[in-house]
């Protein structure tokens, strides 16, 4: 029957693992969902019911800047099986204010593919209100103390924070303490639940085991540390740890089911947990410099290069060195300003964390990988890495050193290679001209001028370019002027007439006193009959008295005027032939009788 | 005696003009010759002197990019080379110089327009007016007056010359008009563009070293300028933008 008893318990222990053998479940949650756009919130996706996890979440969060917080896990020993819960922690920056998301995240759990359920994240423009959604404090929570309020047991367990206001992003260091007496003996492996560090950061240190003494009593103590780094202000709890564990208890001799108690009873499992503490979390100061990231602690910066010997076209890398106190793996790339002369590409980070159980310490290394483009002396400018110092309830700007370099010159870059190589043609070697470094061509010599106006704003080039259209606008109006002459000759003659009578006149006054009676009375003539002619359209050497005649009558001339020019034609016609008889005083007379006898037809024509 | 005193100061005056150093043309070449041995700050300082006492010149101004470039100050260089280009624009060393400097900018707001219509300066486009303007009008006015007797090719040589007088004064126009909206260089990082003439003013967008920008409004400390493309504009302290154009007031 106890044989029989035997194998069936057996069975069942052997079965027991595959009947509570699970599927793995994954699930996503995080430390607020309603925040302001300057905080941050922890992303916490946790894996339980497996063994292991290969790979990591599939992380696409187009909403938020996201930094791996490092991965826990903690294990579970339940009837011989190992049991895992992985979490894997990831800090997130809110990029915009609004209703944001995050997405459901893939992961790869033992070949088969799970997805979590999106989560709807609130955030707020910054205003300066604490964020609320944060775990609220536990009303029953009080600081927990390394003797617990109800007396010394055997095995007992405490949880303490070194402080409980801090600022956002400043380290508390919570301690888990496991406490027992040397003659207790465990049944089973302990199992440990980690406290609830929702909101925080965490980063577990190297666990401690020492002996004390406490009131007389001598403890083994196992004390779990951990650095927990607030990721936004407000209220928040360390939540209990508990460890669950058999107690090897002696059987009842006396007891009827001592049989039993042999095989199944003998050990008495014992639920232990700490009590929550409530941290309160302090925003930092609004006046936060214009390059700060979020670094909280106490660091030092520098900067160096990894090659003395610089070229064109030689790559080398400068590292920046961030090392100090505080949430090492969160720290940003420190602000380089714009290089001159070289060309920038990616920066690898790299993370060396120590602690002591105390602090989160170690050294965060930016290798920026850069290469010359030109020849000469360059220099790197002096890098800028801001951050919160709690002890001194200040920002801290860090920051390197100018780096001179001096660049000597160097080989075809690769890229202007690549072109070469493609424009050779296929199977025969590149020949022809290499470009060995691209750099600015040389000075130049040459002369130099008094800055003057252009050449368009001077008067004298306005001056000059006004005569080619004036001589054009001369030249029409004379062309025009031409024709005029040609089409309205009569007019034109008619207007001259007086003036050219006059012209005769004074051509006639020359030769007053001359011997030459015949020259004087002809010119007389000519100017007179010259100005008929031209005002009726006459040829006036053809001239007739009596044409004459009618068409001045026609034109209403006077006949007292008529018979004037008739004395005037006559006395000229007698002057060819009897020279003698005309004095001085008559050629006088002729000449006013000429002229009034003009301005008379002037009047009249 | 006063008379004395002035004939002995006109009498020294060519000696001290030589004690002074020497011609324009002779002081850029000294620079040039310090620029070669290794001393680009001593260069620097007589080019610079050039253009405060009003000398201009496409070689000083292209010295001026070089010794900026060789210095880091990529924006500077630009400015410089932009300069030389406006006196001699199709150099191509002043042209490959530019290219490398601005190498760096991503997405250059560049107007192909502009560079196009300023590829003749404004004294070459002046004569080449002025040329065919006499030609033009000289033609015209002598056939007018008769005084060309030929019928074949004053009419030829009349619209040739008509339709290059209209091409250049389109050019002509059309590079004036684009004179009339200065652009400047962002000299010095970090070419931040606030929304205002002030350092209190939210930066509205930042824009690379060497970059052109428009010219819209220019303050004792403050200038407006514009990204056109991009339908930008916003304000940067004069010490971070500088105008291309160099006018004889400006120079001194």
């Amino acid at each position: 029957m106890i044989k029989r008893f035997s194998l069936l318990s057996s069975a069942v222990l052997i079965a027991l693992p595959c009947l509570l053998k699970a599927d793995p479940t994954v699930s996503a949650r995080v430390s607020a969902t309603d925040l302001t756009v300057n905080n941050q919130i922890t992303l916490s996706i946790e894996v339980s019911g497996v063994n292991n996890v290969n790979g990591t979440p599939n992380l696409t969060l187009p909403d938020f800047d996201t930094q791996p917080a490092g991965q826990t896990s903690s294990y579970q020993w339940i009837n011989g099986q190992t049991s895992a819960l992985v979490t894997f922690n990831y800090v997130l920056t809110p990029k915009k204010t609004g209703s944001l998301q995050v997405p459901s995240i893939t992961l790869n759990v033992g070949g088969k593919t799970y997805n979590t359920q999106p989560i709807a994240i609130n955030v707020r423009p910054d205003n300066g209100v604490p964020a609320t959604g944060a775990a609220p404090a536990e009303p029953n929570g009080t600081r927990q103390v390394q003797v617990p309020a109800e007396g010394l047991k055997p095995v007992f367990m405490t949880a303490t924070v070194d402080s409980d206001k801090v600022y956002v992003g400043q380290q508390v260091l919570v301690k888990i303490q496991f406490l027992k007496r040397p003659e207790v003996r465990f049944g089973s492996q302990a199992r440990y639940s980690e406290p609830d560090l929702t909101g925080f950061l965490v980063e577990p240190l190297k666990k401690q085991e020492f002996t004390t003494t406490i009131n007389g009593a001598r403890y083994d103590v196992t004390e779990i540390p951990y650095a927990v780094f607030p990721t936004s202000d407000g209220e928040f709890v360390i939540g209990s740890a508990g460890i669950e564990l058999a107690v090897h208890t002696e059987p009842d001799p006396f007891d009827p089911n001592s049989f039993f108690q042999s095989f199944f009873g003998r050990n008495e499992i014992a639920h232990l947990t700490t009590r929550a503490i409530p941290v309160r979390v302090r925003a930092l100061p609004a006046s936060k410099p214009a390059n700060f990231s979020g670094a909280v602690g106490r660091f030092k910066m520098s900067a160096k290069i990894d090659s003395d010997q610089l070229e064109v076209g030689k790559p080398f890398n400068l590292i920046i060195t961030v090392e100090g106190v505080g949430n090492i793996k969160t720290i940003k790339e420190p602000v380089l300003p714009e290089l001159h002369g070289l060309r920038r590409y990616e920066t690898i980070s790299s993370s060396k964390i120590s602690e002591d159980g105390k602090f989160l310490s170690g050294s965060k290394e930016f290798k920026i990988l850069l290469i010359p483009q030109v020849s000469g002396q360059l220099s790197i400018p002096s890098a800028a890495f801001v951050y919160f110092n709690p002890a001194k309830n200040d920002y801290v700007i860090e920051s390197t050193p100018e780096i001179p370099l001096v660049v000597k010159p160097g080989k075809l870059n690769q890229a202007d290679q690549e072109t070469q190589t493609q424009a050779a043609p296929p199977g025969q070697p590149l020949t022809g001209v290499r470009v060995m470094e691209k750099d600015i061509r040389f000075i130049k010599t040459g002369k130099v001028h008094p800055l003057t106006r252009p050449l368009y704003e001077k008067p004298i080039f306005l001056l000059f370019n006004l005569f080619p259209p004036l001589f054009a606008f001369v030249a029409f109006l004379s062309r025009r002027q031409s024709l005029l002459k040609i089409e309205r000759a009569e007019e034109f003659r008619s207007r001259g007439a007086l003036k050219n009578a006059r012209k005769a006149i004074a051509g006639a006054r020359k030769l007053v006193k001359t011997a030459d009676a015949t020259a004087f009375y002809g010119a007389i003539h000519a100017a007179v009959a010259g100005y008929l002619a031209d005002k009726l359209a006459l040829s006036a050497s053809g001239l007739m008295w009596d044409e004459v005649d009618q068409r001045l009558a026609l034109k209403q001339v006077t006949p007292k005027t008529r018979q004037e020019i008739r004395d005037i034609f006559d006395l000229a016609d007698m002057a060819r032939f009897a020279t003698s008889s005309f004095s001085d005083e008559s050629r006088e007379t002729a000449l006013e009788n000429a002229e009034r006898v003009l301005n008379q037809l002037n009047g009249a024509l | 005696m006063r008379r004395i005193f002035l004939l002995a100061a006109i009498l020294a005056f060519p000696l001290l003009i030589h004690a002074e150093g020497t011609t324009p043309d002779e002081r850029f070449l000294n620079a040039n010759q310090l620029f070669e041995k290794g001393e680009p700050d001593k260069a620097g300082e007589i080019y610079q002197a050039l253009v405060s006492q009003g000398f201009q010149g496409a070689e000083l101004y292209y010295n001026l990019g070089n010794l900026h470039y060789r210095k880091g100050e990529r924006g500077k260089a630009v400015l410089w080379y932009e300069r030389a280009l406006r006196l001699n624009p199709r150099d191509p060393d002043i042209q490959f110089n530019l290219s490398l400097a601005r190498s760096h900018i991503k997405d250059e707001d560049e107007n192909i327009f502009r560079r196009i219509f300023m590829t003749f300066t404004g004294d070459e486009l002046s004569c080449a007016m002025s040329f065919i303007l006499w030609i033009f009008f000289g033609i015209l006015g002598a056939r007018t007056m008769g005084w060309i007797k030929s019928e074949n090719w004053p009419g030829a040589a009349l619209w040739l010359s008509g339709f290059s007088l209209a091409l250049i004064a389109g050019w002509f126009g059309a590079a004036a008009a684009m004179e009339q909206e200065p652009m400047a260089v962002v000299i010095t990082p970090p070419g931040e563009v606030r929304n205002g003439p002030g350092p209190d003013y939210a930066v509205g967008f930042t824009i690379p070293e060497g970059s052109n920008v428009q010219l819209l409004n220019r303050r004792p400390d403050w200038s407006q300028v514009g990204v056109p493309n991009q339908g930008l504009k916003g304000w940067m302290p004069n010490s971070e933008v500088e105008p291309i154009e160099i006018t004889p007031a400006s120079s001194n």
